[in-house]
């Protein structure tokens, strides 16, 4: 490759990095050979473009080559084959099969016509059915994830993979595990509603996980350590002394388990209990506690 | 080759394989042993990441793409069984057909 990437990409030498970017990108949108499958230039064009941006796309390389120490031909990449080349043999059969571009071609009745409606109709091969199902799981295993059997009626057991942060009514696609096909059909899919059952403690609010957490009058007073439970295993959290009841703690990423981003929160909401049975102790405690006669928590409700 | 050799090669997290299997840009075989990809899968592969990491597209971006990109080739080997089935005709009926399509592209521009 012998001509000036900036004259490929069709910017000026001044041009700031991101027009770099954007005039690349608006070339290979044009020029990709799978967007292009007919278009045996578009590959040559394709490759001239990525290999100029290959040096103006990277300001090092850029300035180096601005300082002439290097030429425009970037390293060549490895070959690969494009999608084009197989997808031929995709157009009438595998899976990828789309007959949208002319299904209404077959709508008149002249002989030419089945020519194109027996494709668009695949009578050759028709996929199976998709049948559908339902489960129930654990809070816990929604949240963390498990693998379950669900066993069916008419058929063989089949082992289903419960993602984690699976929601409650969430349909889970089993491929290719529905009814059988017709000819070189394939099979259909499985679809599984999921439900998921109430925690004792839990419950899910998004992403999210809250909870109360009863805290004894000692720990609400003074403060200190703490076991939290929360779906991933239980956590150590420092009370600050004077802890009251509806503080909300924020443990962060130990919520729900979310796919592609960071996880969800726990909030634990304190709930201070005292003990089942008066305490002689206590009482004496608290009558002797002169401050506790004069606050008043119910001031801000008037009356 | 197995799902681990083909995120190997494309470079990509488990995690975006689901997606791409969920949305049904990718159609594996299912196997006993896993999942089963060929060469066609792996070429689309390349696509999709051209699509999102070249040209800034976003998921519904590609999957719009990806279903025209389909529609395309069910169209062109369509069209190339059509035309293979008219080239093995007489050179008169060959003709005939030939004339018809210029008509009617004379028509189509008035």
């Amino acid at each position: 490759m012998s001509r000036d990437p900036y004259d490929i990409l069709g910017i000026k030498r001044d041009a700031p990095q991101k027009d770099v970017q954007s005039a690349y990108r608006k070339l290979a949108k044009k020029l990709h050979p799978d967007l292009n499958p007919g278009d045996k230039q578009a590959e040559e064009k394709f490759k001239e473009v990525s290999a100029a941006y290959g040096i103006l796309g990277d300001e090092e390389k850029r300035a180096r080559f601005d300082r002439g120490e290097i030429d425009g031909s970037g390293a060549e990449k490895p070959s690969r084959n494009y999608y084009r080349d197989y997808a031929a043999n995709e157009g009438q059969r595998g899976p990828y099969r789309n007959t949208g571009g002319f299904a209404d071609f077959g709508d008149t009745d002249d002989i030419l016509s089945s020519f194109f409606s027996r494709r668009s109709r695949g009578q050759s091969a028709m996929q199976g059915q998709d049948r559908k199902y339902s489960m129930e799981v654990d809070f816990l295993d929604a949240v963390n994830g498990t693998k379950k059997q669900i066993s069916l009626p008419d058929g063989p057991a089949l082992d289903v993979q419960i993602p984690p942060g699976t929601k409650d009514g969430q349909t889970l696609r089993l491929r290719g595990k529905g009814d059988p096909g017709f000819g070189n059909g394939a099979p259909g899919d499985a679809l599984i509603e999921v439900h998921v059952r109430p925690h004792r403690f839990f419950t899910r609010d998004g992403d999210d996980i809250r909870l109360e957490l009863p805290i004894s009058l000692t720990e609400a007073v003074l403060g200190g350590k703490v076991r939290v439970p929360t779906p991933s295993g239980p956590v150590t959290v420092t009370l600050q002394p004077n802890s009251n009841t509806g503080k909300v703690l924020r443990l962060k990423g130990k919520g729900v388990p979310v796919r592609g981003k960071d996880a969800g929160d726990a909030y634990v909401s304190l709930k201070i209990v005292l003990p089942d049975a008066p305490d002689a102790e206590l009482t004496a405690l608290v009558s002797d506690w002169q401050a506790g006669k004069t606050h008043d928590p119910r001031k801000t409700m008037g009356g | 080759m197995d799902e681990s050799e083909f995120r190997l090669r494309l470079e990509i997290d488990v995690t975006v394989l689901e997606v791409w299997i969920d949305q049904g840009w990718l159609i594996p075989e299912t196997t006993n042993e896993g999942r089963y990809f060929r060469d066609a899968d792996l070429a689309r592969g390349q696509l999709i990441l051209d699509l999102i990491d070249t040209m800034g597209l976003n998921e519904p971006g590609v999957d719009l793409v990806m279903d025209l990109v389909d529609q395309l080739h069910g169209l062109r080997s369509t069209l190339r069984q059509l035309t293979d089935a008219v080239s093995r005709q007489s050179p008169d009926v060959q003709e005939h057909i030939l004339s018809e399509l210029d008509r009617l592209e004379r028509q189509e521009r008035r």
